[in-house]
């Protein structure tokens, strides 16, 4: 290694030598020791072994042959002179700068215009190292840089700068959640920067408004080098909604290798994945579509669309209500029915669409102004004249009206001339009635829908039959509106448009006085999928128009992730109706009173393109090669030489200078950057392997999470104290972590700022209830539960819950092995006496041998008693919270105590407990 | 005392070990074959008349020959009188001396035993053999006197057991009986002088033997290399090697000299004598012992 001749001379405080850079080049003065230690090493025999050896005796007066052996031989002395130089040399920080793709510098300034639109986010960090890598080039030599964000243009032009001061300001320049606009960069640039200059252009990879423009004018100014990304765009567009699936177009622009896509669909509140599509795109095949088919509950909570890899703001797609609920109306009468329940006439329309919408009550003009999606009136009757008009327009606006016919609107004249702007079709008076006494007809049965109704598709399993109902006066529009018919052909159920909104009739009544229909299985799915295409046709029209102000709720980062915002301004609702992203318009959720409409940052896919250069434009095929930091490699070499020193050391001389290799390679491990191997997560795992570890979960509230902890301790203490289990040092763990499997019981406190699951960390957790984990739930609110509704904890728990497929749950009965698994108990308390929940056992097998598969060992206990607290000690063993008062308090705690035993005992030795232990307490118990 | 149940684990262990070492030997078809035909210690026909069981002569009746000697039927055929004589039958004393010195502790690796636990299983389990035949077995220069059968099997073990301070062994004197057998196991690396003084005096009186080196594997190859002080056990004896690999063939031949001598040693009166590297079986050198039951070679 020779010293090293400065061509290029210091600079600042850094040594150039050829591609070499040295950030710490006093350190290399450290190599002018290199000569000492040679003569040192020279002079200095070999460390001696000691070996034990009885046959000595026969070595006595036997000579070694040569002398040189007394010192160290030349090819070791070699390997330590050259370790310890790699070592100074790695100290001094050494850079080897690649050289980028070839390309004279014309001495013109740089003007660097990076796209830094959503669709370079998957890649920044790549192209943040390929920025770096062409300012460090233009720094060394000398040319004035300038960066542009094409996203984030400045005020002003304040001139070509020196590159070192660009590369402190990188951090700085970040991806936006839009794309920038050609043109106005055009305009910037134009009207800012005089003279010639040459340009590096770093490319997201989808073409700008303007593009062409801006390149031609950028070749026209100087060179133009174009770095295309290396990795294809993922975008997702609008979801395309039909009543039974929901089918998220994707696409990849400027794919060149086949990659496997998934699209999650992503529900609200935790922001859990509810289920993912994977998708196979290939050069020649860049467009799929990802089909769901949610049931209609789950559907309900998607918020979004997300895509993977390569997440950025454009792979994922924001939905905003038009998956939600719908809000459906019910026009009520006034004062209360004749009659029962059952043959009231909502009763069964309350009762279907109960499960998927929320539902409204009232008068006319008070549902109206909830701006329901559907409005359903049962009797025309309901609807006051003066209020006719006003459903009316809510109708034309978009609203979906669907009535039901009835005795009143067979019997009324008047009404039928005054609603015909509310039925779809025109109606004979009076009613045709089959099956009667006074009829010759049997009563008829339903046809097949007719191709083009919303019912179309629809299975008719079982016997509808219409005995009664109102008859439409034949027209020529008379087929096209019908959307069910009777065997014999006459309209059961119509529909028309009207504006556009819809209206929609049922000639028989929605009680089963003139028909079963309301009663049968498919009157659900009818009623399922006009109230679904309801709010498809509602929200698809563009929303802007009317409502002047539109407040963002969140929004979206240019890397996609979705961020509540507050306080932000409202943006009018032209600039939504003209729909694309932009700085003015930041994709996300916006909310004009009670309406939600989502803009996107890829906007309409199709019309994404990659973009088009101009012939002059030289585009780099490779990404500029990044400058490469030899400091962790050349450490690495050292310890490395220094093994091997140390071996050939060993094969020479003794053991004792073995070791003191291992410690110095130890020392180099340590020293290396990054490169060193950091395992929290494998040390808790042998932590965890060193004995039975209890664990918490770590809900990131700091008081919490102590107090849990000092719970577990707590409980060791006891459980050591009493029974044969020895426990190890709680720990507390992140909830999904893959570690999790090593702990027999964990304790989960709920809180409501407790941690979201990602998708792994629910599947962690389902496996580790599905092999035989347990988690004790504690949401700590027994107190309020007995009185209130549910905490805001036990919601919490809900969420947490549900994707972690847990079992039916019931009380724990007399007979179940917590009540005897170590002490015998009736109850459960903690700091607080409430009730707890275990998987549901048929009482029949309660305490019965063990049934076959279930075997009673319950993968979760619930329960709001505050356990931890009334565990929990302090480091010098008295309890930290106090439990009940005096006597009964300790009491309290001991029993509180004999829980966390009994758990124990329970998750350690599942059912096996249930009839060993306490055989004659049992006894002794059924014989009283 | 708990040392002396110390040693009464160790001793069982030994012995546990030890029939678990002859356990192939008597198992195995062929060693069985072989036994028939040699290994047959234990009474042996001195080829003259005497106590014992097998047949040997009649003999006509001679004066003092007590009348409920006589062989009636042998005598019916004749007109004398004739006495059936049986071949006289003696047991041998057959000694052990384990050598358990310092250099006996050593083991050149870690998973391999010391020499001297390998020298008292061989001494133990070819007592065993011995004892199953009747013969006499003892440790040598122990108070016990020798005896056969298992409760001197037990004794032995515990004997074996007994540690010598000494760097290097040597057999001690002893009162021997006629014709005793001696086997000596040790590494013989006292100086050959004391060896050949200690050996010669046991058999003075005309006692048979055999002499087994036991070496641990390392000592024959000599693997080391490099800057290497060698001591002895107990460190009394030290020797520096600056390069150790290269008096490697200078140790062997004195090694190979040491053997030499010690086979010559043997030679000298009709003894038998071998080498038993510590890493190999144990049974081979079992089944050396008994094939040529000391009747002197």
């Amino acid at each position: 290694m020779a010293v090293p001749t400065s061509r290029d001379g210091w600079v600042g405080a850094v040594l150039v030598v050829g591609p070499l850079e040295f950030a710490s080049p006093l350190v290399l003065l450290g190599l002018l020791s290199l000569p000492i230690l040679w003569i040192l090493l020279r002079t200095m025999p070999p460390p001696a072994r000691r070996q034990d050896f009885p046959p000595v005796v026969l070595l006595g007066g036997l000579k070694d042959s040569e002398s040189e052996t007394r010192s160290i031989p030349l090819w070791l002395r070699l390997l330590r002179l050259a370790a310890v130089a790699a070592a100074i040399i790695g100290f001094a920080d050494p850079v080897l700068v690649g050289e980028g793709p070839a390309g004279q510098e014309s001495g013109s300034p740089a003007l660097v215009l990076v796209d830094a639109g959503w669709a370079g986010a998957a890649g920044w960090e790549g192209r943040r190292t390929e920025l770096e890598g062409i300012l460090e080039r233009r720094r060394r030599g000398g040319t004035p840089v300038f960066v542009l964000a094409a996203t984030d243009l400045p005020q002003e032009f304040p001139g070509f700068r020196e590159a070192g001061e660009w590369i402190s300001r990188l951090p700085g320049i970040s991806p936006k959640p839009w794309t920038a606009d050609g043109g106005e960069v055009r305009d910037w640039i134009e009207t800012r920067i005089g003279g010639r200059f040459d340009t590096w252009w770093l490319s997201d990879g989808i073409g700008l408004p303007g593009q062409a423009g801006l390149a031609g004018y950028l070749a026209g100014r100087g060179k133009l080098t174009v770095m295309p990304p290396s990795d294809p765009v993922l975008v997702l567009g609008t979801p395309d909604i039909s009543p039974d699936s929901v089918s998220v177009p994707v696409r990849a622009i400027g794919l060149e290798a086949p990659i496997t896509v998934r699209v999650e669909a992503i529900a609200g509140g935790g922001a859990q994945s509810i289920g993912g599509v994977d998708l196979r795109l290939e050069p020649g095949r860049s467009r799929a579509d990802a089909e769901f088919r949610p049931p209609m509950q789950v559907r309900n909570r998607i918020r979004s669309f997300e895509a993977g890899p390569l997440r950025s703001a454009g792979s994922v797609v924001l939905v905003a209500d038009s998956l939600q609920q719908r809000r459906v109306a019910f026009v009520a009468g006034r004062g209360p029915q004749e009659g029962g329940t059952l043959l009231s006439s909502l009763h069964y329309l309350r009762r279907a669409v109960e499960p998927y919408a929320e539902m409204v009550e009232g008068g006319t003009e008070e549902v109206l102004r909830r701006s329901p999606d559907v409005v359903i009136v049962a009797d025309a009757s309901q609807v006051p004249i003066t209020a006719r008009d006003e459903l009316a327009d809510w109708v034309r606006g978009g609203g979906h009206l669907i009535r039901f016919a009835g005795p009143r609107l067979a019997a009324g004249d008047s009404l039928l001339g005054e609603s015909g702007g509310l039925l779809p079709v025109r109606l004979r008076p009076g009613s045709r009635a089959l099956g009667g006494t006074m009829s010759w007809d049997s009563p008829k049965a339903l046809n097949r829908f007719p191709p083009g109704s919303p019912f179309e598709g629809l299975e008719i399993r079982e016997r509808i039959t219409v005995g009664r109902q109102v008859l439409a006066q034949p027209g020529p529009d008379l087929a096209d509106r019908t959307f069910a018919e009777l065997e014999d052909g006459t309209p059961l159920v119509t529909g028309a448009d009207l504006g556009s909104g819809r209206i929609v009739l049922f000639h028989v009544p929605a009680n089963a006085e003139w028909s079963n229909l309301p009663i049968s299985g498919l009157f659900l799915e009818m009623l399922e999928r006009l109230v679904m295409s309801a709010g498809a046709s509602s929200r698809t029209n563009r929303p802007g128009g009317g409502d002047p102000l539109w407040v963002p709720e969140a929004l979206i980062d240019a890397h996609g992730a979705l961020q509540r915002v507050e306080d932000k301004a409202g943006v009018p609702g032209e600039l939504l109706d003209r729909g694309s992203a932009s700085e003015l318009l930041p994709p996300g959720i916006y909310r004009s009173g009670a309406r939600i409409v989502a803009v996107n940052a890829a906007g309409d896919i199709a019309s994404l393109a990659e973009p088009s250069w101009p012939a002059e434009a030289e585009i780099a095929s490779a990404p500029e090669s990044r400058s490469i930091d030899l400091k962790g490699w050349l450490l690495a070499l050292a310890v490395l030489v220094f093994l091997a020193e140390g071996w050939a050391t060993f094969r020479i001389g003794g053991r004792m200078v073995a070791r003191t290799s291992l410690a110095a390679l130890a020392a180099g491990l340590l020293l290396l950057p990054e490169q060193g191997w950091a395992q929290s997560g494998d040390e808790r795992a042998i932590a965890a392997l060193r004995g039975t570890v209890l664990a918490h979960v770590i809900t990131g509230d700091a008081e919490l999470d102590r107090i849990a902890k000092a719970g577990l301790v707590g409980l060791s203490r006891v459980v050591e104290a009493r029974t044969t289990v020895e426990l190890a040092e709680p720990a507390g763990i992140e909830p999904g972590d893959g570690t999790v499997a090593m702990f027999p019981l964990l304790y989960w406190p709920v809180s409501p700022a407790g941690p979201h699951l990602s998708g792994e960390a629910i599947e962690n957790l389902r496996n580790y209830l599905r092999t035989g984990g347990m988690i004790l739930f504690d949401t700590r609110d027994a107190l309020v539960q007995a009185g209130l509704p549910l905490e805001s904890n036990s919601e919490r728990l809900i969420e947490i819950a549900a994707p972690l497929g847990i079992p039916p749950l019931g009380n724990p009965g007399r007979d179940h092995t917590l009540t005897r698994s170590f002490y015998l108990l009736n109850e459960f308390p903690g700091r607080y006496r409430g009730d707890i929940w275990v998987e549901h056992l048929p009482a029949a097998e309660a305490g019965a041998a063990v049934h076959a598969g279930v075997d009673g060992v319950t993968p979760v206990v619930i329960g709001g008693n505050d356990w931890a607290s009334a565990w929990a000690v302090n480091d010098s063993g008295a309890a930290m919270f106090a439990v009940g008062a005096g006597e009964l308090g300790a009491w309290q705690r001991e029993l509180a105590y004999r829980f966390g035993v009994n758990l124990i005992m329970h998750a350690l030795t599942g059912n096996y407990k249930l009839d060993q232990v306490h055989v004659d307490a049992l006894v002794r118990m059924q014989e009283n | 005392m708990p040392e002396a149940a110390e040693v009464r684990d160790r001793a069982t262990d030994l012995k546990r070990r030890a029939f678990a070492a002859i356990a192939g030997l008597e198992r195995s078809p062929a060693a069985a074959r072989q036994s028939d035909a040699s290994m047959r210690p234990g009474a042996h026909g001195r080829r003259r008349s005497g106590t014992g069981e097998e047949f040997w002569q009649f003999r006509a009746a001679a004066d003092g020959d007590p009348a409920r000697m006589i062989d009636w039927r042998r005598s019916a055929k004749s007109d004398g009188h004739f006495v059936r004589d049986k071949e006289m039958q003696t047991s041998n004393s057959v000694f052990f001396w384990a050598d358990a010195s310092r250099s006996m502790q050593f083991s050149g690796r870690q998973d391999r035993p010391p020499k001297a636990d390998r020298s008292r299983l061989m001494a133990l389990a070819a007592a065993i053999l011995f004892a199953r035949t009747e013969e006499r077995v003892g440790v040598l220069g122990s108070p016990g006197r020798q005896a056969t059968g298992m409760r001197q099997i037990d004794r032995m073990a515990v004997e074996l057991l007994g540690e010598d301070e000494a760097e290097y062994g040597l057999p001690g004197a002893a009162d021997l009986p006629r014709g005793a057998r001696l086997v000596l196991l040790s590494d013989f690396l006292a100086p050959m002088d004391d060896i050949g003084a200690a050996v010669r005096r046991l058999a003075r009186d005309g006692a048979t033997g055999e002499l087994i080196q036991l070496l641990d594997p390392v000592e024959l190859s000599f693997p080391y290399d490099g800057r290497t002080i060698f001591r002895s056990m107990s460190g009394s004896v030290l020797f520096e090697s600056f390069q150790a690999g290269g008096i490697r063939l200078a140790y062997r031949n004195r090694l190979r000299e040491r053997m030499e001598a010690i086979r010559q040693l043997a030679d000298e009166f009709g003894w038998r004598s071998r080498i038993h590297m510590t890493d190999s079986d144990v049974r081979t050198t079992l089944h050396w012992l008994c094939q040529h039951p000391g009747t002197g070679g």
